[in-house]
């Protein structure tokens, strides 16, 4: 699977699985609000059952005129009476709280249940029942809606990367063509770029006189730049593959010497170069990974630059920066340059491989890379290895 | 005429009775009218709080009639006599007190242990 893909994947999941979560979490909680007040509705009419027969009791103890008194006790609950006038008359406990607007509550544990009588045996005008709430239901409950919830998600999230699958196969398929053209492409040219560069050399040794001649300059400018592209492609197909061989680079020189063949380049297109390198800039890295790091962005300054502007080239002990005064970019643009085939300008040559390049070299050293850019003014490419 | 004779006799009872006003109530309540305890649980069901009972008493009491009373009509038209006695406020409030405090049915009940 390609790297796209699976971060194409991995959001398809993500906002696939919190949809549904949220989908299911708002069913089971619609779900577990009815069955709980189920559950209390349930042990609430129990009470009120209760109540009714203390209402009887009740009645029987007022009728009572000379037998023995006693107050009626049902298992399960605890009651209490209270005057009209909301005076503690009797019961077997004596509620802490009492909540005259309801007929049912819940307060610590318990549910109450008050129920007004007339006539008033023995004066009773409101009789409280109290019990304990039986937690075992809610428990039960609570238990299947977890159940339910890790079930539905394991659906969810086999759904979700079956349903993911299927829809990335299409992308998938042109992705691995495009990869496998890339790779045969890549291949195929190996062998004639290198033919040509040798024959180049081999003709000039021959022919000493063609040395300077404008035909073989651009034959040699032309498959030095074919011979770039290649490298580019190289470096991309086998990046995980590549050793790193990191040593200390003496990167003012490689940058001067890099310089040599993008000067000529430059002056052709009439862009002038201006150049503040210090000497001695050593930088802990990879010899190939400089040398594309300098390559891509010179690449890119020349390539998009008008004629008659200028590229400003700075090295110093703390940062490489090249300038240049080119087409720009937008803030959009700027975003999406350092991702691979990003091309800011179709008539310019090349693969936009370049700026991804550098992104994937930089990010692997630590080396903080800025991008400052402005439509139809110029773009600045900034390395900053030392703060 | 045998009525007018027995209330002749128990206003000489009650006028005979010194000492408790309560007393002078006991002398019909606990002869020829309902019991007391009938009558305060009776005053209990209608009206639930002592205070209330208290005042609806003292009501009745002061200016006593068939139709003030509380109690059921077959039992008004049976028991209730032709000249309930009639007693000064200070009287009535005591006894009425007693009587509250004699009947009340709250303590009477047993709590379970």
């Amino acid at each position: 699977m390609f790297p796209s893909e699976k971060r194409s994947l991995r959001r398809f999941l993500a906002i696939y699985i919190l949809s549904t979560l949220i989908l299911i979490s708002v069913g089971l909680s619609i779900f577990y609000h009815y069955e709980i007040h189920r559950i209390y509705d349930h042990q609430y009419e129990m009470l009120k059952v209760k109540s009714d027969i203390i209402k009887s009791k009740l009645h029987e103890l007022h009728a009572n005129l000379w037998g023995e008194l006693k107050y009626p006790v049902i298992k399960g609950i605890k009651s209490a009476v209270y005057d009209i006038e909301r005076n503690y008359l009797i019961g077997d406990f004596k509620p802490k709280k009492v909540e005259w607007s309801r007929d049912l509550w819940q307060y610590e544990d318990k549910i109450y249940h008050r129920t007004e009588v007339y006539p008033y045996y023995i004066g009773a005008a409101t009789i409280v029942t109290a019990a304990p709430i039986d937690y075992r239901p809610v428990y039960a409950l609570k238990t299947k809606i977890a159940v339910a919830l890790f079930l539905s998600l394991l659906f969810a999230v086999f759904i979700a990367k079956w349903l993911g699958k299927l829809f990335l196969a299409p992308v998938h398929n042109t992705m691995e063509l495009i990869d496998r053209f890339i790779k045969d492409t890549t291949h195929e040219l190996n062998t004639p770029i290198s033919t040509i560069l040798t024959n180049v050399e081999l003709f000039k040794s021959m022919h000493p006189e063609f040395e300077g001649s404008e035909e073989l300059k651009r034959v040699e400018m032309a498959s030095g730049r074919l011979s770039r592209i290649y490298d580019d492609l190289v470096y991309m197909q086998f990046k995980h593959q590549r050793h790193r061989d990191v040593e200390s680079v003496n990167f003012s020189e490689l940058l001067r010497e890099r310089l040599t063949f993008y000067k000529t380049l430059a002056e052709r297109r009439g862009i002038k170069i201006e150049i503040d390198i210090e000497d001695g800039v050593i930088l802990n890295i990879d010899r190939e990974d400089a040398v594309r790091l300098i390559e891509n962005l010179l690449s890119n300054a020349v390539k998009y630059t008008q004629p008659k502007g200028v590229i400003t080239i700075k090295l110093d002990k703390k940062s490489f920066m090249v300038e240049d005064s080119g087409i720009g970019m937008s803030k959009d643009e700027v975003i999406e340059s350092t991702k691979r085939f990003f091309r800011a300008n179709r008539s310019e040559g090349g693969f936009g491989l370049g700026l991804n390049i550098v992104k994937e070299i930089v990010d692997f050293y630590g080396i903080k890379f800025e991008i400052v850019s402005e439509k139809n003014v110029g773009t600045k490419v900034s390395l900053i290895w030392q703060e | 005429m045998a009525r007018v004779v027995l209330s002749f006799i128990l206003i000489l009872q009650v006028v005979a009775v010194e000492g408790s006003e309560f007393q002078k109530c006991l002398v019909c309540h606990e002869n020829s009218a309902p019991p007391l305890a009938m009558v305060y649980r009776r005053y209990l069901m209608l009206y639930s709080s002592k205070s209330i009972i208290k005042e609806r008493m003292i009501e009745f009491l002061t200016a006593p009639s068939k139709k003030k009373s509380s109690m059921p009509e077959g039992m008004k038209r049976r028991f209730y006599p032709e000249n309930h006695p009639k007693y000064s406020l200070d009287e009535i409030k005591k006894s009425v007190n007693e009587l509250i405090k004699r009947e009340d049915i709250i303590p009477k009940i047993a709590l379970p242990k």
